[in-house]
């Protein structure tokens, strides 16, 4: 099944559900809470990625020790390529 | 990890006539100290800085059977050079990866292990795992990084971590069969190749790898990229 089959099948069944809550006998401030749930989701689901993301780019690894392994590892290259000729020097 | 199969690498190439002599160089080195069969192909669009010229050197050293020049007449695009690449490569493995060094060549022994111990079809770097990094980010490219990964994995859910990365490990002929499905350009292409392998059902496993940025900033990442990038996705979404 395509993706976004998939994703308004997903869609198609919360509105379903939403919808059967809202005709539940329920106490006025149960009812609005249900009339706003989407609202409340689309909140979470937005607070939940900003949060994921920051913590996605604060725990990425700064690795320095592999920037100064791979110039000595060209160094070595360079030398031995300048002795070949097939780089200049310099 | 000796074994008879044999791993082709296939470089792309544009005005990179010192980064092509270095990266030949670190391969050889690797392959020879882990005891690996090899070739190295590199596509070159042309190039005006003299980069075909420094291969040449480098087949009289190495041997034009372990280093084929596959030149084209200009510049065509990424995807469209690993197509042209393949048609060359002899090897059971086909490895992809920058040519501009930012991928190292050390961590190839870690692709060619994860392979064999998974049987994978596919093994990509990844630099989001312990282990893998990068050098020479600030925080917005990480931001960028980050966001187009974490984006395109809610969308598409493609249960990879390195959904953009471009250092990767293919059995050759599942890299054919998918490089006659894909179109995307650009990042959306790593994307979209790693998809089509999901959904196919091929194996994939993850290598941790540091990328590193020599240039700082000079892997080029603007509004442009990150629209093209937005749109193909969702042409995944709608088509995958």
């Amino acid at each position: 099944m395509r993706r976004i089959a998939k994703l308004l099948g997903w869609a198609v069944g919360l509105l379903a559900v939403w919808l059967a809550a809202l005709q539940l006998e329920v106490s006025r401030r149960t009812h609005i809470l249900i009339l706003l749930a989407p609202v409340i989701s689309v909140a979470a689901f937005g607070v939940y990625s900003v949060v994921l993301l920051l913590y996605g780019v604060l725990t990425f690894s700064d690795r320095p020790e592999e920037g100064r392994a791979l110039k000595q590892d060209v160094d070595r290259a360079r030398r031995d390529l300048t002795a070949k000729g097939i780089l200049e020097p310099g | 990890m000796p074994s008879k199969r044999k791993y082709s690498v296939l470089l792309p190439t544009y005005n990179e006539r010192e980064n092509i002599a270095l990266i030949t160089w670190l391969l050889v080195e690797t392959f020879t100290k882990s005891k690996l069969d090899w070739e190295i192909i590199v596509i070159d669009d042309a190039s005006p800085d003299g980069t075909q010229l420094v291969v040449k050197k480098l087949q009289k050293e190495y041997g034009e059977d372990r280093l084929i020049l596959a030149a084209r007449p200009g510049k065509m695009g990424l995807g469209s050079a690993y197509v042209h690449g393949l048609r060359r490569a002899k090897g059971d493995f086909v490895i992809i990866m920058d040519a501009d060094l930012s991928h190292h060549p050390k961590y190839i022994p870690d692709f060619v292990k994860a392979q064999q111990k998974a049987d994978a079809d596919i093994v990509t770097g990844t630099r989001y795992v312990a282990g893998g990094g990068v050098d020479g980010w600030d925080f917005r490219r990480k931001l960028t990084s980050r966001g187009a990964n974490f984006l395109a994995a809610t969308v598409l859910q493609p249960g990879v971590s390195d959904l953009t990365g471009s250092f990767r490990l293919y059995r050759k002929s599942v890299l054919e069969e998918l490089m006659a499905q894909c179109v995307s350009t650009g990042y959306a292409f790593q994307m979209e190749i790693m998809v089509r392998a999901r959904n196919q059902g091929h194996t994939v496993a993850e290598v941790p790898i540091v990328f590193v940025d020599r240039l700082f900033g000079s892997s080029k990442l603007g509004t442009k990229e990150i629209v093209f990038f937005i749109k193909g996705m969702l042409w995944l979404l709608f088509t995958t």
